[in-house]
């Protein structure tokens, strides 16, 4: 096979002087036709930056240097404006993160993926509608002669990936970047996107893999380079790099990868702390006469010091389920219990004493926090909420794991995973009894959420905290729940301990989100 | 269809609003009503002062007076000017035709300045763009008589390009200009901000990498999202022209809408400001609805 990409000393430097940044660190890779290299790596190591180099669109502010850049023999840096532009989508093509968004949601889908196509003039004008229809129906996009009128916004976040997908190999070219792919998609639809890049490499195409997931990357590369701090620290064969580690840092993201281990143990029985029964929420859709049965007929109980983990795929009810136990929203019918008292029927003035008794931590705690106040003010507040008197912000700080030094600064300047460390320091503030984890650490790197997760797995067992732990990452969940609901459509398709539920499951359902799991090789194989 | 209709309710809603508010203000000032209407003119006999409270009848109860009020406007009578000795209807009708033109090309000229420095600046070295936005909040700053001076010093006194006043089509560019500036300098800046703000999307890195040039970018993807906020605010600042016009059209000595209303103001003549009130509160109500009905043609996500 052909050599399709050589890169040799590539180093992309953002500003200059003290405020000189080193993104990329003069790192190299070859890549060959029908092959596919995945790049891994965390937040910050340079991984993005790095295909956008190789795009020809570092930024403004970015100094590109590189002892060779050459696609297909043609040397990348020579080119000029002019030339990139005949390269860009004709002889690469860029399969970008962010699929709810990197579509122009004023644009048609139809329009979108003629781009290329008109840009390059890679068919005749007169066949491009054509010519899009069957790059849909290859990427397996349903109803194609619907879909190319609408809109990115009237379809589902798997099928604005097939839409991308669509457009990147439009013109077909032999190289496919693919920036984090799979990002803030459902497990199944995570397997079909692999399919469809997997499919691609088959016919050929050599496929440049982004991604901080090293499970997602094992189901596809070939041949795997981790990057940290904008050098490649470990680059070989995947299967060797998978199970035979040689670097430190590779074995740390291995090891951090969640659901590789076994489901904790049985918490010793203790009372019911949160319950509910027969819950129904209903919303109106508009232009359809039946309601959207949004949560159907969920029954569930939650004890002291357990963690219940709740999956399912987008849609599924998880957090309509979560905002009814913690009584953001009413239900149709049924009733939830805290503590063995009224909770779901209370007035809003009686609830609010006992709120806090149940605390919601998201996936986004910036957005949750007020931007203008230090973490200080933030933690303060929370103290003065649950009336406590003995704990201060540093011993919440303590608990948490985070330096003292940090309560001064804003929540926009930490971290995603001081971030939150902060929010679950938060709602440990008032003492609760129950915490609801909606997708806590779905926007962390992979060693980060494993510290996060490990933080709370901690708490619990120090206070006793009941957790109902919403994910649709599977492998989170069994990491850390004791028993597991499924949902589907709104309903529990299957509960149970979380060992038998995710080992032997029963339901067809669960039975395609676990195969949908990209699978890894179980730790203990791997020393 | 039903948002086609909602909108149109709801200007004619706000219109009634203006309408009535003009109405009240009238009949609940201090002194006689009568008074009010004659304004400045001493040389109004009592005969017409009896007509006066006949042609509006003022002996009934308010509610019939409103009513009434509301029938004549429907007819598009305006009452009448006794400083002026013509219906208010004629008066407006007279002065109108060049206060449109003015405004016309004044709008043409400031939506085009608009698209043309916006899409040419956004996302430029700061070289290109720094000029460009001096001028603008400069625009903004100057006060509108100092500007139209200024413009008639330098181009017809000094140059001699345009005539300083004139009827025919030369004689309105400055004037013209003038009341162009201000909306051009708010407009660009505008939706300049709101390119720049698209060119940051994600979509826009997409359409990059496909190989569009960063031109097509700007004109094919970011320019609709830009588009809507800076419709909003030309539609407000094209109601608000009226108030420019009045300086303008007093600098260059132009006929129109302007110098109408302020003779009619310093001369106390209540009819013909009520009726360019009317006038005006409507115009600025039409903008407003076409705007309105413009936002889906541009964002078809609100059709949904």
């Amino acid at each position: 096979m052909s050599t399709m990409l050589v890169v040799r000393d590539l180093s992309v430097t953002f500003g200059s002087g003290r405020h000189r940044v080193d993104a990329v660190r003069g790192i190299s890779l070859t890549l060959r036709a029908g092959r596919c290299l995945a790049v891994v790596g965390e937040s910050g190591s340079g991984k993005s930056v790095t295909a956008r180099a190789l795009l020809g669109l570092a930024g403004d502010h970015a100094t590109v240097r590189a002892g060779a850049l050459e696609l297909d023999g043609t040397d990348l840096t020579r080119l000029g404006p002019r030339q990139w532009r005949r390269v860009r989508g004709r002889l690469i093509g860029l399969v970008p993160q962010a699929a709810m968004v990197a579509l122009d949601p004023l644009r048609t889908v139809g329009r979108e993926v003629a781009e290329p196509l008109r840009l390059h003039r890679a068919v005749p004008p007169a066949d491009i509608g054509e010519r899009v229809v069957e790059l849909l129906t290859d990427t397996g996009v349903p109803e194609p002669r619907i879909r190319v009128r609408q809109r990115p916004g009237q379809l589902s976040g798997g099928q604005r990936q097939r839409v991308l997908i669509a457009s990147a190999i439009a013109c077909r070219p032999p190289l496919v970047i693919a920036d984090e792919p799979t990002t803030a998609l459902d497990v199944t639809v995570q397997a079909q996107i692999l399919t469809l890049l997997d499919d691609l490499r088959r016919a050929g195409t050599a496929v440049l893999l982004i991604s901080h997931d090293l499970a997602v990357v094992a189901q596809l590369a070939d041949e795997i380079a981790v990057m940290r701090d904008g050098r490649i620290v470990e680059h070989g064969p995947a299967a060797r790099v998978l199970t035979a580690p040689e670097h430190d840092y590779t074995r740390r993201l291995l090891d951090a990868v969640p659901g590789r281990g076994g489901p904790p143990a049985p918490p010793p029985s203790a009372p019911v702390v949160l319950r509910a029964d027969g819950l129904v929420k209903t919303y109106p859709r508009p232009g359809r006469a039946a309601p959207l049965r949004a949560v159907d007929g969920v029954s569930l109980r939650l004890h002291a010091g357990e963690t219940l983990g709740v999956v399912g795929e987008s849609g599924s009810g998880k957090s309509t389920l979560a905002r009814l136990v913690s009584a953001m929203v009413a239900p149709d019918a049924g009733s939830v219990e805290l503590d063995g008292g009224p909770w779901h029927d209370l007035s809003e003035r009686e609830r609010r004493g006992r709120r806090t008794e149940i605390q919601t931590i998201y996936q986004d705690p910036l957005s949750s926090f007020d931007p203008r106040h230090t973490v200080e003010v933030i933690l303060r507040h929370a103290l003065q909420a649950g009336g406590e008197r003995r704990r201060t912000v540093t011993d919440l700080l303590d608990l948490v794991g985070l330096e003292h030094g940090l309560a001064r600064r804003r929540p926009a300047l930490l971290s995603g995973g001081q971030q939150q460390r902060v929010a679950i320091a938060r709602a440990l503030a008032v003492r609760p009894r129950v915490i609801v984890c909606d997708e806590p650490v779905s926007a962390l790197d992979v060693s980060v959420a494993a510290q996060v997760l490990r933080l709370l797995v901690g708490l619990q067992r120090e206070h006793g905290l009941a957790y109902l732990f919403i994910s649709h990452h599977l492998g989170v969940v069994r990491e850390v729940s004791h028993r597991v609901l499924v949902l589907k459509d709104g309903r529990v398709v299957e509960s149970g301990v979380t060992g038998e539920v995710l080992d032997a499951p029963s339901h067809p359902y669960t039975r395609s989100l676990l195969k949908a799991v990209p699978a890894m090789p179980p730790r203990e194989a791997m020393r | 269809m039903r948002l086609v209709w909602s909108r149109c309710g709801h200007a004619l809603l706000v219109l009634w609003g203006a309408l009535t508010l003009t109405f009240l203000a009238l009949h609940l000032t201090r002194g006689s009503v009568v008074d009010a209407i004659v304004g400045n003119n001493t040389q109004v006999t009592p005969a017409v002062r009896a007509q006066i409270v006949q042609d509006y009848g003022l002996g009934r109860p308010l509610w019939q007076q409103y009513l009434s009020y509301l029938g004549r406007l429907l007819h598009g009578d305006l009452g009448t000017s006794y400083q002026l000795q013509t219906p208010v209807r004629a008066a407006i009708a007279e002065q109108l035709p060049p206060t449109l033109q003015l405004m016309g090309l004044a709008t043409l000229l400031a939506v085009t300045t608009t698209l043309v420095v916006a899409v040419a600046t956004a996302r430029r070295p700061a070289w290109l763009r720094a000029p460009f936005a001096l001028l603008e909040v400069a625009g903004v700053a100057v006060p509108q008589f100092w500007l139209a001076i200024l413009l008639l010093t330098v181009f017809s006194f000094g140059l001699h390009w345009f005539p300083a006043f004139a009827d025919g089509p030369a004689g309105l560019v400055l004037p013209a200009v003038a009341l162009a500036v201000p909306m051009a300098g708010i407009l660009t800046q505008l939706l300049r901000d709101g390119l720049e703000r698209a060119l940051e999307q994600p979509f826009a890195t997409t359409a990059r990498a496909r190989g569009q040039r960063e031109r097509g970018v700007l004109v094919r993807h970011a320019l609709r999202h830009a588009l809507p906020p800076a419709l909003t605010i030309f539609g407000l600042l094209l109601g608000s022209m009226i108030g420019g016009a009045v300086v303008v059209e007093q600098v260059f000595s132009r006929p129109g809408i302007g110098s109408l209303l302020l003779t009619a103001v310093t001369g106390k003549d209540i009819p013909v400001v009520l009726g360019v009130v009317a006038v005006t509160a409507t115009g600025y109500v039409a903008i407003n609805l076409i705007v309105d009905l413009l936002y889906p043609l541009l964002d078809p996500r609100l059709k949904d």
